[in-house]
């Protein structure tokens, strides 16, 4: 079974040494041991399956259109023990503690830039920074609501962030579907292990967006703004709308009037106190951002002004996941909170500075180079996959912007097991924890663990063939 | 509820009704190739396309072939059953949190089916099998709504929507029967009277009514008033007028008072219309009066719930 499980050059996260499970891993591998390699072939079936049935799909936007496809899932969980999630937990809480009193401070007193620890320049033309924010408070000063860094392990088991994501995170949804599917593949192993519980995300959700209200009414109305069944992470706003019962709005269902946000129902317009919105910036009100949106709410930015609606996550918080200020976050936690990061980030080369650039084009085919706009691994070179005509043609994009790019060694990083074929094989693997802050900041034992299903690949993303699996945190 | 979700769940049930009488028709129609020389299939298919409001050239024989390949699964046509369980099924799409997940599946798998078939195959197989499928589908549908959907405000409007769409195919087919072309002196002969029963899905209940004489002027009396026949004209004004009540239960205003009164009116018009309204030439306005009534009736039905003045109803 375990015949072809590669096991040099990466962290694994099942095996100590061929054939020695780590103790987290131990009854996982007597099980799989034990089990024909057919059977868990039946097994692994049967979750696709599951998927199918119930319609569990994200849509790909390719040249011939898009095309509804399911988020594979790998029946064998990632298991994290207690002690690491301590770790990862304090990690997070503490970045994103620093990351919202940076954007705090960016949208109000700028002290960061003026004692010249960030570049000015950094922030002002960030597309993502919003001069419309500046001088708006938000609830509890807190400006990312849903916070989804990911995570990775380098060689030495060091768990690091590879990036922020402070505007929209998605996946939660596939945390939840997992664990309610791969829970019923391995029911005993599920409760001898002790795993702790993420079904009450929704709940925690919409305790955190309760909190969020300007107004001290009882039972504040709250929607989720999605942009519609076109977007390609359709399912997961409708899911997470119905986990928390509340309303599922696109734009068109919410209008303003005298600074209030109502949205348009049978019975007349109703108030809507909070949104969680799943919109971008860019479009989510054509009044003050992009013209030619037809996903937002013409008025929305003033009822925001006005302090009559609260948004989750707060417009504005991109400039915090940006790329290129991803580099500077170690030195951000340090003005803010005068402390070490409990998490460190991966290394990184910075474009725009001098010595980044000659080192980033000195070794383009060693180095995994990264556009700072883009997400979802578009606009990515990984040096050691790539042809040579790609790393010429980034060469040159490189030249021409330094500024939009930066570099950072290819991280082997960690693997777990996956089913294949023939049996069990080693798929690098991220995790994406899901941390929530209303006035305090929570984080779901679990999140989503990211795989890239394809051997030897470095991608994880869904929109370029990732799969997943159920994270399971140890209770112990 | 969402103005929009109210919206697309009324639109997928007057598509999905459209659907089904669309298929009942050809069915019949269909059925009366076979049964030439006893019916005039000509004059039956002018009818049949005039009441769906499709043109057709006065002096060209109407081919069945071409008609029945427009009619089924072009996409092209808006009319074709796979248009409009196309446009009921995107509807549902849009709202399919409202929806039971059976619901959804039915209507998603009609539509997949519907997808996957080539009328070449279907023409040389058995068309009016095909057909009878696509009608017992949406009657299936109906009732995994009506034993799986909460009867809340959403359901409220699909009964609306069904009840509104049921009640103008009808008059529109009635008024092809007796209307113009009784004007024009070429009334149906009695097999083209029996197959606007079966049209209507009537033939059964109105023969345990009124036995198998073939009366015109019952046939109208039954199809326009009965009270308890679910595809009368009557039962359907009924329907909405109760439905409507059900949805504003004592929460109505000024503003939804206006489709409540308007339906109000037209059950009464129903109600308590006298026989010499329906007699004779009679016939044709007074269907036309209550296909105008049933429009306006939409108007307002959309203006109170979907697409008001915010001013209007504002509860600010």
């Amino acid at each position: 079974m375990f015949r072809d499980y590669e096991l040099d050059g990466a962290f694994d996260e099942m095996f100590l040494a061929p054939g020695k499970a780590r103790p987290h891993f131990n009854e996982l591998f007597q099980q799989l041991k034990s089990i024909e390699a057919e059977t868990l072939g039946h097994r692994q079936s049967a979750v696709e399956k599951s998927f199918m049935d119930q319609g569990i799909t994200f849509t790909v936007y390719g040249d011939e259109g898009s095309i509804e496809r399911i988020f594979p899932t790998d029946c064998l969980p990632r298991i994290i023990p207690a002690k690491e999630w301590e770790q990862i937990e304090a990690g997070l809480t503490q970045r994103l503690q620093a990351i919202n009193l940076f954007l705090s401070d960016v949208y109000h007193e700028e002290k960061i830039i003026l004692d010249g620890i960030v570049p000015r320049e950094l922030i002002y033309n960030n597309k993502h920074y919003r001069r419309e924010m500046r001088g708006v408070r938000v609830p509890h000063d807190v400006y990312v609501n849903v916070c989804g860094s990911d995570l990775i392990r380098d060689a030495d088991g060091q768990y690091r962030i590879l990036e922020d994501n402070l505007r929209v995170p998605s996946g939660a949804s596939y945390m939840l579907v997992n664990r309610e599917i791969i829970r019923r593949s391995f029911p005993a192993m599920y409760r001898n292990y002790n795993v702790r519980g993420v079904e009450h995300y929704g709940r925690e959700l919409l305790n955190m967006l309760k909190s969020l209200t300007p107004l001290s009414g009882d039972d504040p109305t709250i929607v989720l703004l999605t942009p519609g069944v076109y977007n390609s992470a359709y399912f997961e706003h409708a899911f997470l709308a119905q986990q928390m019962g509340v309303p599922l709005v696109e734009g068109r269902d919410l209008v303003t009037h005298d600074n209030k946000v109502y949205m348009r129902t049978t019975d007349g317009l109703t108030r809507v106190d909070v949104i969680y919105r799943r919109v971008d910036d860019d479009f989510i009100d054509p009044v003050i951002f992009r013209r030619d949106s037809m996903l937002g709410v013409p008025g929305l930015m003033n009822a925001y002004r006005a302090g009559n609606i609260a948004i989750a996550n707060a417009l504005g918080t991109g400039v915090a996941d940006d790329k290129a200020l991803y580099a500077y976050l170690p030195r951000i936690i340090k003005y803010y909170l005068d402390e070490e990061p409990i998490l460190q980030n991966v290394e990184t080369y910075l474009c725009r500075e001098d010595k980044g650039l000659q080192y980033t084009l000195d070794r383009l085919e060693d180095l995994v180079v990264k556009a700072v706009g883009e997400s979802g691994g578009y606009g990515m070179l990984i040096g050691p996959h790539a042809s040579k005509s790609e790393i010429e043609a980034f060469r040159s994009a490189i030249k021409a912007e330094p500024a939009n790019y930066i570099a950072q060694p290819t991280l082997n990083f960690s693997r777990g097991p996956c089913i294949v074929e023939n049996g069990v094989e080693a798929r690098h693997v991220d995790l994406r924890p899901f941390l929530l802050h209303g006035e305090n900041a929570r984080l779901i034992p679990g999140g989503l663990t990211r795989v890239a299903l394809r051997r030897g690949s470095l991608v994880v993303n869904s929109s370029q063939g990732g799969g997943s699996k159920d994270t399971w945190v140890l209770d112990e | 509820m969402l103005s929009r979700t109210a919206d697309s769940l009324y639109w997928m049930s007057r598509y999905l009704e459209r659907t089904e009488h669309t298929a009942r028709l050809m069915v019949n129609q269909l059925d009366t190739l076979i049964d030439q020389p006893l019916v005039d299939t000509q004059a039956s298919w002018r009818r049949v396309l005039r009441s769906l409001r499709i043109s057709f050239h006065p002096d060209e024989e109407i081919r069945a072939e071409e008609q029945a390949k427009a009619l089924l699964l072009d996409p092209e046509d808006e009319n074709s059953l796979f248009s409009t369980v196309s446009v009921a099924r995107e509807n549902a799409r849009q709202v399919r949190t409202e929806l039971s997940s059976e619901l959804w599946q039915h209507l998603n798998r009609q539509y997949l089916d519907l997808k996957s078939r080539r009328f070449r195959e279907v023409w040389a197989g058995d068309s009016i099998g095909f057909c009878v499928n696509v009608q017992d589908g949406i009657q299936l549908l109906r009732g995994v709504g009506l034993s799986t959907m909460t009867h809340g405000v959403g359901w409220r409007f699909m009964q609306m929507g069904l009840y509104l769409e049921r009640a103008q195919l009808m008059t529109r087919l009635l008024d092809a029967y007796f209307g113009a072309l009784l004007a024009e002196g070429r009334a149906p002969r009695d097999a083209g009277w029996v197959y606007l029963l079966k049209m209507c899905n009537a033939n059964e209940a109105f023969t345990r009514v009124h036995t198998a004489t073939i009366r015109p002027d019952l046939i109208a009396e039954f199809l326009i008033f009965s009270e308890d026949f679910p595809r009368s004209i009557r039962y359907c004004v009924d329907r909405l007028h109760i439905e409507l009540d059900l949805l504003c239960d004592g929460r109505g205003d000024r503003v939804t008072a206006v489709p409540q009164r308007m339906a109000g009116r037209l059950r009464a018009r129903l109600d308590y219309a006298a026989a010499d309204e329906v007699a004779g030439h009679n016939v044709t306005s007074f269907l036309n009066r209550v296909h105008d009534d049933c429009r306006d009736l939409h108007n307002a039905i959309v203006d109170a719930f979907i697409a008001y003045d915010i001013e209007a109803r504002a509860r600010l």
